[in-house]
């Protein structure tokens, strides 16, 4: 549950990620605003069981809220069974004593407002794609005629018959693994789970960095004439990765993104070093430079970076939270630098990740 | 003479010894040792499948549930893979029995009557039968938040729509990654062990399995389960999984 429903709905002051909040209903205790220095309350975050007590140093009584994936501690609350707050205090404080059992009800509310939340978002989502449904079958068929297509050339198996084919029919095919990996993409926006479905194989990074620098070949140079280049760092043989299948949207994320944000003219170069029981894969390409501000946050879900907006119209800020949550699935993550000595808003980008080899 | 008469009497002596040692020794220990006392009943987990790749694929059957016709299985069919299609789940009775080495199951319209939960009834339903059986979860649906559970069971998935040599390429991986014969004899064990059947029983079971392999004797499998002679769903699952480790070495 987000914060905003979850503030607009609760009684009782709360502190989600260690800000404090009020309720419309009841202001936080001054005491936990102003007076408390130790904030021993806040430890119950470290805590994963759905509710959880803590009565802090000053007395008070606090309750974590486990609310899908946020945590709300209410706080500064004084049960109706609270013996450490002397009298007084409490007769000042009258209105953060309460009942426990209206907690209890409060939280079980809270509970059956996020199971429906979800109920609704999953019935949600399965309306809104239904087409998204439609448009896969329709590329079933799409799929089939580029197989018959391909299987009546000649030669033995259809490998050779691919093989032994004109570029024409290689694109046209190659286009297929496009499309299922473009829809692959989408699974995640939606099912950020489906990144690690199936069982992990055995890849090699380069080679797969290798395949997509070929199937982006003919567009990188329609675009601006940007080219491709692929280094493996010493001409050494890099190792083997074992990696779910969603792996393979990694380098067409890197590379589409490099290509969509790189001067004319330019080159991309991708650099993959083996180092000791791991790869290193490195992106590079001249194009705006991300602010100081947003390095981090271009990772996150749907944001665009005001210099990214202004150098090209393409893209809606989801494939780099993709890349980053797969590679988060292989316990690994993407950083971004850029050029630090360059004063101009256009220079050296580099997007950068290691993965473990054997 | 005399000496050569005593060596004989001797020799039939320590040989009458052995075989009555041994009996007692088996016997008592549960162990399936012969009369060289080596344990046949271990050999079956050292025992190697002598079937290339390109034998094993035209083995291996697979069936493919699917309302859709978007797998390829004419393509696969002509590369010599033997695989039956079915628009929905036809005989409920044939996958329990292992008679599949491989079901790519789809998801949606395969199913629902039989399964409230369609595609996922069937496979939990599998799965909780014969652990062992591998599934394949081809669906459009790995999008869909509710049905997380099905790509989560399976043992591989292949997304809807995928080409041709990407699914070939995922089968062939399967089949060299988890069809061999020790992933089954595991699975036998585990459920036997589960089952609270003793050790002795297993040892004999793994004997009997092996000489059946070794002997080509055809295995009478309700004399080898007897045990389970009560419990017919377990002595299903049983066969099925024994059944699929003779399919190595036939």
């Amino acid at each position: 549950m987000e914060l905003e429903l979850f503030k607009s709905i609760t009684k009782y002051p709360f502190i989600y990620k260690e800000e404090f909040f009020n309720s419309y209903e009841l202001e936080q205790n001054n005491t936990c605003l102003k007076k408390c220095k130790e904030k021993d309350c806040l430890k119950l975050f470290r805590k994963d069981e759905t509710m959880s007590e803590y009565v802090c140093s000053k007395g008070f009584d606090s309750f974590l809220l486990i609310v899908g994936e946020h945590k709300y501690l209410i706080n500064g609350l004084i049960l109706d069974t609270n013996k450490i707050i002397s009298k007084e205090r409490k007769d000042a404080r009258k209105d953060w004593i309460i009942h426990k059992n209206s907690l209890l009800l409060f939280s079980r509310k809270i509970a059956e407002i996020q199971k429906n939340l979800i109920k609704r978002e999953n019935e949600g989502s399965e309306k809104n794609f239904s087409i998204f449904h439609d448009f896969k079958t329709s590329m079933s068929i799409f799929f089939n005629c580029t197989q018959d297509i391909v299987n009546k050339l000649p030669g033995n198996t259809f490998e050779e018959k691919l093989d032994n084919s004109d570029k024409v029919y290689k694109d046209l095919y190659n286009s297929l693994e496009l499309i299922t990996s473009q829809l692959g993409m989408i699974d995640v926006i939606i099912n950020p789970k489906s990144i690690s479905f199936g069982i992990k194989k055995e890849i090699n990074i380069y080679k797969l960095f290798n395949k997509v620098q070929i199937l982006f070949g003919h567009l990188s140079t329609k675009k601006r004439n940007v080219n491709i280049e692929l280094i493996s760092v010493d001409g050494t043989y890099i190792q083997n990765s074992l990696c779910f299948e969603s792996i393979e949207f990694i380098p067409l994320i890197l590379l589409d993104n490099a290509l969509k944000y790189s001067s004319p003219d330019s080159v991309i170069t991708i650099e993959i070093r083996q180092l000791y029981r791991k790869a290193k894969i490195t992106v590079k390409n001249i194009g705006p430079f991300v602010s100081d501000e947003n390095t981090e946050k271009i990772f996150d879900k749907f944001f665009r970076d005001e210099s990214a907006i202004n150098f090209s119209k393409e893209g809606i800020g989801m494939g780099l939270w993709i890349a980053q949550q797969i590679l988060s699935a292989h316990q690994t993550r993407l950083f971004y630098y850029k050029d630090t000595k360059e004063f101009r808003p256009i220079g050296l980008n580099i997007l950068e990740f290691e993965l473990p080899t054997y | 003479m005399s000496e050569i008469l005593i060596g004989l009497i001797v020799a039939a002596g320590g040989s009458l010894l052995n075989f009555i040692s041994t009996k007692t020794y088996n016997e008592i220990t549960g162990s399936s040792k012969n009369f060289m006392w080596g344990d046949s009943a271990n050999k079956i987990t050292k025992l190697k499948a002598p079937l290339e790749f390109e034998e094993l694929k035209k083995r291996i059957r697979i069936v493919v549930i699917d309302d859709e016709e978007s797998f390829p299985v004419p393509l696969f069919n002509t590369e010599g893979y033997n695989i039956e299609k079915w628009d929905k789940v036809k005989d409920y009775g044939k996958l329990e029995s292992g008679a599949y080495d491989i079901i790519v199951l789809d998801i949606k319209g395969v199913a629902e009557h039989i399964s409230a939960d369609d595609g996922l009834g069937v496979l939990e339903s599998l799965k909780k039968k014969n652990p062992a059986q591998i599934i394949i979860a081809y669906s459009q649906h790995s999008y869909d938040l509710s049905k997380s559970k099905f790509w989560e069971l399976a043992d591989e998935k292949i997304a809807k729509p995928s080409d041709f040599l990407k699914m070939k390429n995922i089968i062939d991986n399967l089949i060299n990654t988890k069809f061999k014969p020790e992933r089954y004899i595991q699975t036998l064990h585990l459920l036997l062990q589960n089952n609270n059947v003793n050790k002795k029983t297993i040892k004999k079971i793994d004997a009997d399995i092996y000489k059946a392999i070794t002997k080509k004797v055809p295995p009478i499998w309700q004399n080898i389960f007897s045990f389970a002679s009560n419990r017919p769903e377990l002595a299903n699952q049983l066969t099925a999984i024994s059944a699929t480790i003779l399919k190595f070495f036939r």
